[in-house]
């Protein structure tokens, strides 16, 4: 198995499967920053396409002082604003089908709060209060949740990511989560 | 440490990043105040929530549709630059009937450009565009912090 930096230089060299074989490793992470963002399946489809497309034209900008996965976050980042400029009126329309997935997990968060968790309905309703939630924060607020929450990326790594201070990483996230705290308050 | 200083720092508890210290002053701090208990179980509860929503996966034709892009050279859906690179690939073309008439005419013919690294060279300023958030932020990280507590 060939690690990241070993892929790269060979994608470098030309060699498409290389890049291929990236792209499948990160492709769902890519994606699931798109969706965590837009709650848009077609927004979150378009704009993975434009991350990996974009950093396959850029793979020679890649220098190997960072992680590959910051550097391609990185793109992700921008590609997310990007879609968002293109789109009208920068409004953002949360999309209804959230695959049911998405309610296994959920259970466990509310398993303690003596909710019916067979009732797959409520559960349904809630993770569409929780995305629609996150979808009205800030673009950079929504964007740092779903950094740190969504994708577990450290306050280190964000800060290379956004490019901000670890600083204003913490001091993002405590805004975005009192936010997010306020619009969910009866949950 | 009185509450305010607690309150910046209920987010570097739940995110695992204080210092073993930190922590557990923390945890003092939190058995015998209730306000900042209260506070802080909703900071929690809120963690788990955006942390608990599952994962969506990309579709099982993304790197189909990405590999179509860059064989292509499609790197772009800004309908300007979309325009001058078919332009430019008219003019590739262009060169290369040229040459190819040239050719006929016993002219050797001129080298044809490569589009994929002219595509390359106008990429290259993508990542080096800067940094979004500094742009749109002219205030210091110490005006924030201070203005978060009070
Ligand atoms: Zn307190």
């Amino acid at each position: 198995m060939l690690d990241d930096l070993q892929l790269i230089k060979l994608a470098k060299e030309g060699r498409l499967e290389a890049f291929e074989a990236l792209m499948s490793k990160y492709k769902d992470r890519v994606y699931n920053i798109a969706f965590s963002f837009t709650a848009n399946h077609s927004e979150s489809d378009d704009i993975s396409q434009n991350i990996f497309t974009k950093a396959y034209f850029n793979l020679k900008s890649f220098e190997e002082k960072a992680a590959f996965s910051t550097w391609l976050y990185r793109i992700a980042v921008n590609e997310c604003y990007n879609g968002l400029k293109k789109r009208k009126n920068n409004i953002l329309s949360l999309d209804v089908q959230i695959c049911g997935g998405e309610n296994a997990s959920l259970k466990d968060t509310i398993e303690d709060k003596s909710v019916n968790v067979e009732d797959t309905a409520l559960l349904k309703a809630m993770q569409l209060k929780i995305r629609k939630a996150i979808l009205e924060l800030p673009d950079k607020y929504r964007m740092i949740v779903t950094l740190r929450d969504i994708e577990d990326i450290s306050y280190e790594e964000i800060s290379e990511i956004m490019k901000i201070s670890q600083n204003k990483v913490k001091v993002w996230l405590f805004r975005a989560r009192t936010k997010l705290k306020d619009k969910l308050k009866n949950i | 440490m009185n509450c305010k200083k607690f309150k910046i720092i209920f987010n570097a508890y739940i995110d695992n990043a204080l210092t073993e210290q930190d922590r557990k002053l923390f945890e003092l701090h939190l058995s015998d105040c209730a306000g900042c208990s209260k506070e802080y179980a909703g900071f929690q509860n809120i963690k788990q929530l955006v942390s608990g929503l599952s994962r969506q996966n990309a579709p099982a034709n993304l790197e189909n549709k990405v590999m179509e892009k860059i064989q292509n050279g499609v790197f772009t859906s800004n309908p300007l630059e979309l325009f001058i690179a078919a332009a430019k690939t008219s003019l590739i073309a262009a060169v290369f009937i040229f040459g190819i008439i040239a050719a006929l005419s016993f002219f050797t013919p001129s080298a044809v450009p490569n589009s994929k690294t002219d595509n390359v060279d106008a990429m290259s300023n993508y990542i080096l565009k800067g940094n979004i958030f500094a742009k749109q932020n002219g205030i210091s990280d110490a005006k924030i912090m201070q203005a978060l507590l009070g």
